[in-house]
């Protein structure tokens, strides 16, 4: 029983990581078109401004939150108005948009690097551990857990109720159509980077508290939240929480059979499997194009 | 008239300022100064920095001054085999202090020996990494040797009988584990279990889980860095393992780094054994340049100080014939270093002497290191 909630636990706590990833990642995704790699040099920038704001500069806990988040959100408007939105002017092709986004990725990593330098950087909090039906779990796991699902609730509520969610739903939808109603796409963009990348502020300070912080820290987590949204729903903010929640489970799980080394090919073959199968995702709806 | 005496002085300057101010050796330097073994990386070229610092102030090499060029070897083999073909193949070096690690030396050996470079890998481990390259040496003693005694102590000093492996899938982490598997059976030792994950897991979970679920009296630990090891560490102390079992590790494990990152984590118990060296004054030298302790293990990093001074007197004896370097490292017997008695295989392995070898444990954020009986 203990051995069986520790894995579950562990699994969860594993999808909870990858879906803060992947929810701005897959909402970045649904309403531009496109696949934002940068997205995890965005969650490590996030982490390392945290670092500096509230370790190096010693400002108040929630302040440094706070200042963080608002920086992130901003880096994505930025990377929105100089490069995607210049691409995109010159009706650049999705693949010129992914080679964009590896090269944005790659630049900031090294931004990373060159400023913080190479070294591990860790940020101490309280972090007591509680036993749960057996298990073990860590304050700041749980915090975690209850974020992704707050957050989850949050994006729901916005795209649903807020007149900001329903433009971006409506350009997600059909741009030319939205623009006839008077939306401006372009603004309904920088809103999305702007709450994608806050998204990715939010995963930055947990999982840099979580796992400590190293300048390629996004990359592997990009393309876990990439794999969990594209089991979930690469256009479907819920589908990619779903999806990446079911990744960390068959990861964990597979692994107590499998030799652990294992555990990236249980991830990959799952991504296949997607692939081939449901490329939509398990939230997604199938599209026959024209 | 003029003009011809001004050509005349013009090249007589150029002429004498040749004679004054010799050629400079070029030394290459292949270290990690980023990524994930940045820590012992910078540190390796920090020591090769403070000797030819040093070795120039004191007129160099018969009058010509070494110059280090530095090149980042990420601790990888692609980056490390592009910056050493950029060394051998740009920069026209004859020599080369590195590569930093044992991923990024192995791919640059047959490089080195192909275009008859010298190579001086620093901490570099893995058995029979250089057998077949006579033109490639290294300051750390294989694998083999440290983990002998690892095995050793563990069985007859802590009694351990049942030992679970938690291994980086790296060479150095692989060749750590499996030669601490052997010696540890050769006591009459059980491995339980072993299991392996790539050196950017974060996540290790659920492996500690299954490691928990076994019958263990102890743990190896045998990361590639002190990244990995520490979060494998942290997250044992979280599923409370490190109160039942002892922890044992390679000595990327057993380290200070590895301490720090974890949030103290390492258990006064857990120990490595390592080549080990005493000398406070090169250690002050460090601390007076650089303004901090060196960065990894004193021996492994160290040693690299005592690789460029063994250059300088090969050059002394060969100039930059790379073929003759590499004779005189292969007959080097009994050189004596700053942090150790330096004497070569005919594979390029140091020969250390049997009690070079210590226990070291880190005891409130300090080592501690034990003699092996």
């Amino acid at each position: 029983m203990a051995i069986a909630s520790q894995l579950i636990l562990n699994g969860i706590i594993a999808g909870a990581i990858y879906s803060l990833v992947a929810s701005g990642f897959s909402l970045i995704y649904s309403v531009t078109k496109v696949m934002h790699f940068a997205h995890g040099a965005v969650l490590a920038f996030a982490a390392y401004l945290f670092y500096t704001f509230a370790v190096l500069s010693g400002l108040n806990f929630w302040f440094a939150i706070l200042l963080t988040l608002i920086c992130s959100s901003f880096a994505g408007a930025l990377m929105n108005w100089f490069i995607y939105r210049q691409l995109r002017r010159r009706k650049a092709s999705s693949a010129v948009l992914l080679i964009a986004s590896i090269a944005l990725m790659t630049l900031l990593n090294a931004v990373v690097l060159a400023v913080w330098g190479a070294d591990v950087k860790t940020v101490p909090v309280f972090n007591p551990v509680f036993d749960f039906l057996g298990a073990r779990i860590t304050f700041v796991q749980v915090v975690i857990i209850v974020v992704s699902v707050f957050l989850l609730l949050f994006l729901w509520w916005l795209m649903k109720y807020t007149k900001l969610g329903k433009a971006i739903r409506a350009v997600a939808d059909n741009k030319d159509v939205a623009m006839t109603v008077g939306i401006n796409p372009e603004r309904i963009y920088t809103y999305t980077f702007m709450i994608g990348s806050f998204l990715a502020g939010v995963a930055g300070v947990l999982i840099g508290i979580e796992q400590n912080l190293y300048p390629q820290m996004g990359i592997s987590l990009v393309i876990k939240g990439f794999t969990g949204a594209v089991i979930g729903s690469l256009a479907s903010v819920p589908g990619s929480v779903l999806g990446s929640m079911i990744l960390g489970l068959v990861e964990n799980i597979g692994i107590w059979w499998l030799p652990s080394g294992y555990k990236d090919a249980i991830a990959f073959v799952l991504l296949f499997i997607f692939l081939l199968f449901r490329p939509s995702g398990l939230l997604g709806v199938r599209v026959r194009e024209a | 008239m003029n003009k011809k005496v001004l050509i005349v002085l013009a090249l007589m300057a150029v002429l004498l300022s040749g004679c004054v101010e010799k050629e400079a050796i070029k030394v290459g330097g292949l270290f990690a100064l980023t990524g994930k073994w940045a820590t012992g990386g910078v540190t390796e070229a920090n020591f090769v920095r403070i000797a030819i610092d040093e070795i120039n102030a004191a007129g160099g090499v018969n009058g010509q001054k070494l110059e280090l060029v530095l090149e980042d070897d990420k601790c990888t083999g692609p980056d490390s085999v592009t910056a050493a073909n950029k060394l051998i193949f740009q920069d026209n070096v004859k020599v080369i202090l590195g590569p930093s690690c044992t991923p990024a030396s192995l791919p640059v050996a047959p490089i080195a020996n192909e275009n008859k470079v010298f190579m001086m890998a620093a901490t570099t481990t893995a058995k029979g990494a250089f057998d077949k390259f006579e033109y490639a040496f290294r300051t750390s003693p294989p694998a083999t040797d440290a983990a002998l005694f690892i095995g050793k102590v563990a069985a007859e000093k802590y009694g351990l009988k049942n030992v679970a492996i938690i291994t980086a899938e790296t060479e150095f982490g692989q060749s750590w584990s499996d030669e601490f598997a052997k010696s540890f059976i050769a006591k009459g030792g059980n491995i339980v279990l072993k299991e392996s994950y790539p050196a950017e897991t974060t996540d290790f979970k659920t492996i500690i889980s299954k490691v928990a679920a076994k019958d263990v009296d102890g743990v190896f630990v045998s990361g590639q860095a002190p990244q990995d090891s520490g979060i494998v560490l942290k997250q044992m102390k979280e599923l409370g393992l490190l109160d039942k079992v002892r922890i044992i590790g390679n000595p990327t494990t057993i380290d200070l780094e590895v301490n720090r990152i974890s949030g103290n984590a390492l258990p006064a118990g857990a120990f490595t054994v390592v080549a080990y060296a005493d000398n406070p004054q090169l250690l002050q030298k460090y601390v007076n340049r650089f303004n901090e302790q060196p960065g990894f293990q004193f021996f492994y990093t160290a040693a690299m100080y005592d690789a460029t001074y063994m250059l300088r007197d090969a050059l002394l004896v060969c100039g930059e014939n790379s073929e003759c370097i590499k004779d005189y490292f292969t007959n080097l017997r009994d050189w004596q270093g700053t942090v150790a008695k330096w004497s070569f295989n005919a594979f390029g392995d140091p020969v250390l002497a049997e009690d070079a070898y210590r226990e070291v444990r880190i005891v409130n954020n300090e080592k501690v290191y034990d003699i092996i009986s």
